[in-house]
């Protein structure tokens, strides 16, 4: 242990002070801050070392989304919006997810940006839009467009001084942005008993890992609302007053700790606007009409009558809107089949338990700290129920804890977090009985706003679909060159069910034929293939991808969620992310090379290797290097994953090999091919080639060898055919040490033993050489295939030094072995030291053997 | 017992009078006097080698794509790239290597290197301390010890860090700051290298110099009469050393890459690996007992093949050529070179087509100053997953070295606390290692 803190001081620094000292008299105080200063920084440098690295870069990414500006606008409006980003000279289209906003005009200025007009209609939905760009030669990352209800104005600096704001009016969505130590001050003005409400959406907008902070404050600079974190909105703020009188009031606008930057974007919604920070019920069956309640607005709860839409993707939400106007953002609100039970206070005890019937959705709010909710329903034994507590997924402040009990008060399961705040528990009914389930704060906290919702329901089977990303963070585009091929690996995620799966792909670009293959029920991927005409228009499309049970009766269906990581924070942890429902694909300008895949006419066996070749044919004038790839490797597969075919050359070979648990069946493998083409990358895939894994056509069972050196010996193999095949399998012994040698042997399809005779010289290494193995290679249909079997053990040992008493009979073993039966039996090894031994033991004088 | 020492109470402020100059208390000097008289201590022994480079390669090198190539190993294992003959007859390295290749006959390639951390600070201490890491001690690095025990030669700091500390574990853990590495804080690589504050300031003749030291020590006097802590002391030792460094041309002149001939800087690389490993030669040289330096980074959890093939060639060349080097000038006698690394890398490649970390088996190389030339050291099994035969571990691996160097290993230091620390606890001269 360290005597309390210690600065330490090198040579270096000694070097240095000690010149400090000398020269420049009355630093002397200053040392000893120096070094400390010195060691952290150095600290620092090592930590910032260890942390470097393990990130991987982007590839395949042209053309590049940056950003918009604006960020977003108001609905019903006529906007210029300009697009930021790399290789947009082709650009064509935005890719929107959703109907809403429509481009007028779109013009690409250099390669770095798109001037676009666009039209945001009057009913669009607000808040977030996913959007990509297309370019005739790809399709671009994900971003999002922000649409609000309020008039839209800019920030204008100077507005740092609490004394000069910047004046809005009460109704407006200011664009800022927040740089280092930065404060933004906005006037407006309202009468008393007037809402003053303050949404701020900067970590949504998907820019930068940005911790907002929004504060009301009056003209005398008492703060009368903050909001660092808002349950609702994540990292970013609400926060409302009503007006305790006629007057003006300043939102101030800040980063957190006063640390931003040029990328610290942000979309201020000052209004009157109601801004309820929960809804109850928290979810409800779509298309029906329902009575919710509004909680958590600075004026108090408020009940609405509401029509839910029949379909809607998700994740959706539903938007608060009185005379005063309409939220900035939806309040996350669950469509499901399910009945509504609503909570009836008091229901603070198993007495008071609320009644209802499973399946069910059970909705309430803690409403003060402390309150547990308690429900009841009865079951019968054997039943099996999925209990899952949708809040703080759902935007409430409640950390869940769920505990289910029957009605006498023994437990039968409970849960706090599962994947996230929210819990989750299944269980199986042990006896006929009533049985209650609880909801509480894991802090033992409530409010207005702690809503939830419990869904008590029976197993069911659920399929969702994925795309698994080539480079990690990078998700999956399809942008097909005209007259080539693409290739992506769909995942899919079998809950509660297994099986194999079909996928079916609608809404293609036009000219784009899909090939796949069924999910195996052991798979959870399977490559897809899109292939484009020749003469396919350029366009781009939003495609479905469908996953069902193979078994129609199963009648279980899927669907793509694609999640794109738009924020991440140290170690790479997501903090804002997007989903979508689609795949953007896209037809593309022709690709000038495409490569196809020589397929094997052989299989690769278990433990074996194979040598797949690859043909580019390329445009002329086209020379650059194609890196390929295999898209995936089957199960217990390895290939190469850096193999070029070279500049102007037209062929690679990727070795393949096969481990012994290799799954044994006829893959379909697909290669993608990347080459840089102007100014970015494009890729290409091959056909969809078989690849059959099968078993090795003979087993070997290596008998151990050993030899004195300087002496041969002979390493015998037992052969036991599995395959049959065609003529003479040449053997190579291989991974001998130094100094051992032997020659290649061949056997057939007949051979049940094969025997390479060693030499060893006085220099072979003594000791236990365990990496004997043997390529056996079958050649068919005039293509090697290759075996790698093993492993031997080659025993080496020194020559004993003859005792000086040794009797005449140490020369002796020579004769019998040479009198052995005439058949010629080899021995093994065991059965050469059993017969030594009998042969020490006869050579002995009987009168000794005792 | 460090924290008895540190309350003051009644009974500790009954000090002996004679030795209250000394900041020590009765308890303390009884204390004291007992841990001495059961500190083991031994005697220095005959060292084979004068001088260590430490070669650093921090982040943990894979020994598949290096020393350690599984050539009949599916793809998974032993990873893209192919293996070349040695000049140690039957005995492959990685293609990475194709010049340490050549001087194989002169090294010793340990292949069956083993501890059990898998986090790089832990690791990390293990290669530098002998140790595993401890929440209540930190342990001196190798070169810091050899510091202690041996002091300086030449005028030369007895233990120099290229460029810097790499890191906490190389410092002096228990032992006084005093024997600390003198980092060269700048790289030898760097087009106009200097190893800064070495000369006087101009206009500054040494009569001056000599002057202006007079009127500090009299000011360092007070302070030290003030106050008492081992970071005054160690200064006073630092002040002391850097004089004569100062004052010492010849040693200055060991810091003097440019003194090179051209075609020797250029034979061993012009980059970071080739400088800093001609920089170590040339201190070594001039007679400073342990240089350790860093090259590279080698934490490749992604895209390994690329990741090497970007990394080795520099090493490889300036590696060779150290050997080489040293051994043409007949160095390679009295100088151990060791390249290590934290831990090695898994035996398959994982998903984002690197390896992760793997301290299971791994690589190491030996060379020079008593160690066998040409050898092969345990190995490990077909995967390159754990050690086959012969396995080190750090303990044994720091006791060699020690013994090398003439130092027993079980020889007990002082820590805090008047604590008797093993230099290494429990380890043992691996003789199979030495020629």
């Amino acid at each position: 242990m360290r005597h309390g803190p210690r600065a330490a001081p090198n040579w270096r620094r000694c070097l240095l002070i000690a010149l400090h000292l000398v020269f420049f008299k009355g630093c002397l105080m200053n040392v000893r801050p120096s070094v400390y200063r010195y060691a952290t920084r150095f600290v620092a440098i090592i930590l910032l070392g260890w942390t470097a690295g393990g990130v991987s870069t982007l590839d395949a990414a042209a053309p590049q989304l940056n950003g918009t500006s604006p960020y977003g606008a108001q609905r019903g409006a006529e906007v210029e919006v300009q697009f930021t980003g790399d290789r947009f000279a082709d650009a064509q289209q935005i890719l929107f997810y959703e109907p809403g906003i429509t481009v007028a005009s779109l013009e690409p200025v250099g390669a770095n940006a798109i001037k676009t007009k666009l039209v945001i209609a009057p009913d669009c939905r607000l808040g977030l839009h996913a959007l990509r760009v297309r370019t005739a030669s790809g399709v671009s990352n994900l971003r999002t467009f922000s649409v609000g209800a309020l008039p839209e104005a800019k920030e204008v600096e100077p507005n740092n001084d609490f004394a000069q704001p910047q004046k809005v009016s009460l109704g407006t969505t200011v664009n800022g942005v927040v740089e280092n130590e930065d404060v933004d001050y906005f006037a407006v003005e309202a009468k008393k008993g007037e809402p003053i409400t303050a949404e701020l959406e900067g970590l949504r907008l998907g820019i930068s890992f940005f911790d907002p902070y929004v504060a009301i404050l009056d003209t005398k600079r008492f703060e009368l609302a903050r909001s660092d974190d808002a349950p609702l909105v994540r990292q970013d703020c609400i926060c409302s007053i009503v007006a305790p009188q006629d007057g003006t009031y300043i939102i101030q606008v800040r980063e957190t700790s006063f640390a931003g930057n040029g990328s610290c974007l942000y979309r201020l919604h000052v209004g009157r606007y109601p801004r309820p920070t929960a809804v109850l019920p928290l979810g409800g069956k779509p298309g029906a009409s329902i009575d919710v309640q509004w909680l958590g607005d600075v004026l108090g709860p408020r009940s609405e009558k509401i029509t839910l839409p029949a379909a809607v993707a998700s994740p959706f939400g539903i938007f608060a809107r009185d005379e005063r106007g309409v939220s900035p953002s939806a309040n996350p609100f669950r469509l499901s089949e399910l009945n509504n039970v609503l909570e009836v206070e008091p229901n603070n005890a198993f007495a008071e338990a609320t009644a209802c019937e499973a399946p069910i959705a059970m909705n309430g709010v803690i409403a003060q700290p402390g309150d547990v909710d308690f429900f009841k329903f009865p079951a019968k034994k054997g039943q099996t129920f999925d209990v899952r507590v949708l809040a703080r997924a759902y935007g409430s402040p409640l950390d869940s804890v769920l505990n289910i009990y029957r009605i006498g008060g023994a437990g039968v399961g409970g849960n706090d977090d599962s994947g996230g705040p929210d819990s989750y528990q299944r269980f199986t009914v042990p006896e006929d009985d009533t049985y209650v389930v609880t909801v509480q704060d894991q802090l033992k906290q409530g409010g207005a706003d702690y809503a939830y919702r419990v869904e008590v329901t029976p197993v069911q089977a659920a399929l969702t679909l994925g795309l698994s990303e080539r480079s990690q963070f990078v998700d999956i585009v399809a942008p097909v060159a005209r007259g080539n091929r693409m290739a992506f690996l769909v995942n899919a995620q079998r809950a509660d069910f297994g099986g194999e799966l079909k996928l079916d792909f609608k809404d293609l670009p036009p000219g784009v034929t899909v090939e796949t293959l069924p999910m195996l029920a052991n798979r959870s991927d399977v490559p897809v293939l899109l292939t484009a005409a020749p003469d396919a228009p350029l366009a781009g499309a939003l495609v479905d991808i469908i996953g069902r049970h193979a078994d129609p009766a199963q009648k279980i269906e899927g669907h793509l969620r694609q999640r794109t990581s738009l924020i991440r924070g140290q170690n790479n942890i997501e903090v804002w992310n997007r989903y979508s429902e689609r795949l953007a694909a896209a037809v593309t300008a022709d690709a000038p090379f495409k490569i196809e895949i020589v397929e094997p006419k052989v299989p690769l066996v278990r433990d074996g290797a194979m040598n797949l070749k690859i043909v580019a044919t390329r445009k002329e004038g086209f020379n650059a290097p194609i890196a390929v790839q295999m898209l995936y490797n089957p199960p217990g597969v390895g290939s190469s994953g850096s193999i070029v075919i070279p500049e102007g050359k037209t062929e690679a070979i990727i070795p393949l090999t096969a481990n012994s648990a290799a799954e044994v069946l006829k893959w379909k493998i697909v290669v993608l091919g990347d080459a840089t083409v102007g100014d970015g990358p494009i890729t290409v895939a091959s056909q969809l080639a078989t690849l059959e894994v099968c078993e090795p056509y003979f087993a070997f069972q290596f008998q151990s060898a050993a030899a004195e050196q300087g002496q041969a010996t002979e390493v015998v193999i037992k052969v036991a055919k599995r395959l049959d095949f065609e003529g003479a399998a040449k053997v190579e012994l291989l991974g001998l040490p130094n100094e051992v040698t032997t020659e290649p042997r061949e056997i057939t399809k007949d051979s049940t033993e094969l025997v390479f005779p060693v030499k060893t010289t006085a220099k072979s290494p003594a000791g236990r050489h365990k990496t004997v193995i043997c390529r056996a290679i079958v050649t068919a249909s005039g293509e090697p295939i290759t075996h790698t079997l093993g492993t031997g053990e080659l025993r080496i040992d020194t020559p004993l030094p003859p005792k000086a008493n040794q009797p005449a009979v140490a020369a002796a073993p020579a004769a019998p072995a040479a009198a052995a039966p005439p058949a010629e039996k080899r021995l093994s090894q065991l059965e050469k030291l059993r017969l030594e031994r009998q042969q020490a033991k006869a050579a002995k004088v009987p009168g000794e053997a005792k | 017992m460090s924290l008895c020492l540190n309350q003051t109470n009644r009974r500790g402020f009954l000090a002996v009078g004679a030795l209250t100059g000394m900041g020590l208390t009765l308890a303390d000097y009884f204390q004291l006097r007992q841990a001495r008289a059961e500190q083991k201590n031994y005697d220095f022994i005959e060292a084979k080698a004068k001088s260590v480079i430490h070669i650093f390669l921090p982040g943990g090198i894979a020994h598949q794509e290096t020393f350690d190539p599984k050539p009949y190993a599916p793809i998974e294992y032993r990873g893209e790239l192919g293996s070349i003959p040695t000049k140690i007859p039957g005995e492959a390295f990685c293609e990475t290597l194709p010049q340490t290749a050549q001087i194989a006959d002169k090294i010793t390639v340990v292949r069956s290197m083993s501890h059990g951390e898998a986090a790089h600070e832990r690791g990390t201490h293990n290669m530098f301390t002998g140790y595993r890491p401890s929440p209540a001690l930190v342990f001196p690095s190798m070169g810091s010890v050899v510091s202690h025990e041996y002091g300086p030669r030449n005028n030369l700091p007895p233990y120099v860090c290229i460029p810097n500390q790499p890191n906490e574990f190389a410092g002096t853990g228990y032992l006084s700051s005093s024997f600390g590495a003198f980092s060269l804080g700048a790289d030898p690589a760097a087009a106009g290298f200097t190893v800064r504050d070495l000369n006087l300031p101009g206009g500054i003749d040494g009569g001056r110099f000599e002057r202006r030291r007079t009127a500090l020590e009299a000011v360092n006097s007070h302070f030290a009469k003030k106050e008492k802590s081992d970071t005054l002391s160690a200064m006073d030792t630092f002040y002391d050393r850097a004089y004569s460094l100062i004052s010492s041309q010849q040693a200055r002149e060991a810091f003097n890459i440019g003194a090179e001939p051209e075609a020797i800087r250029n034979e061993y690389g012009r980059n970071e690996a080739g400088q800093r490993m001609l920089m170590a030669r040339r201190l070594v040289a001039a007679g400073v007992r342990f240089v350790t330096l860093t090259y590279g980074g080698w934490d490749m959890h992604v895209n390994i093949t690329a990741g090497m093939r970007g990394s080795m060639p520099a090493f490889d060349q300036a590696f060779a050529t150290l050997i080489r080097d040293l051994d043409r000038t007949g160095l390679l006698n009295d100088t151990l070179v060791m390249v290590s690394s934290e831990f090695g890398r898994t035996p398959k490649i994982n998903g984002t087509a690197g390896r992760d970390h793997w301290p299971k088996v791994f690589s190491m190389v030996l060379a020079g100053g008593g160690i066998k030339r040409g050898c092969i050291f345990g190995a490990s099994n077909p995967v390159a997953s754990e050690p086959e035969k012969d396995e080190l571990g750090p303990a044994d691996l720091a006791t060699t070295i020690y013994h090398q160097l003439g130092i027993i290993a079980d020889k007990e230091l002082m820590a805090p606390g008047n604590r008797p620390i093993e230099i290494v606890d429990g380890g043992k001269v691996r003789k199979e290692l030495l020629a």
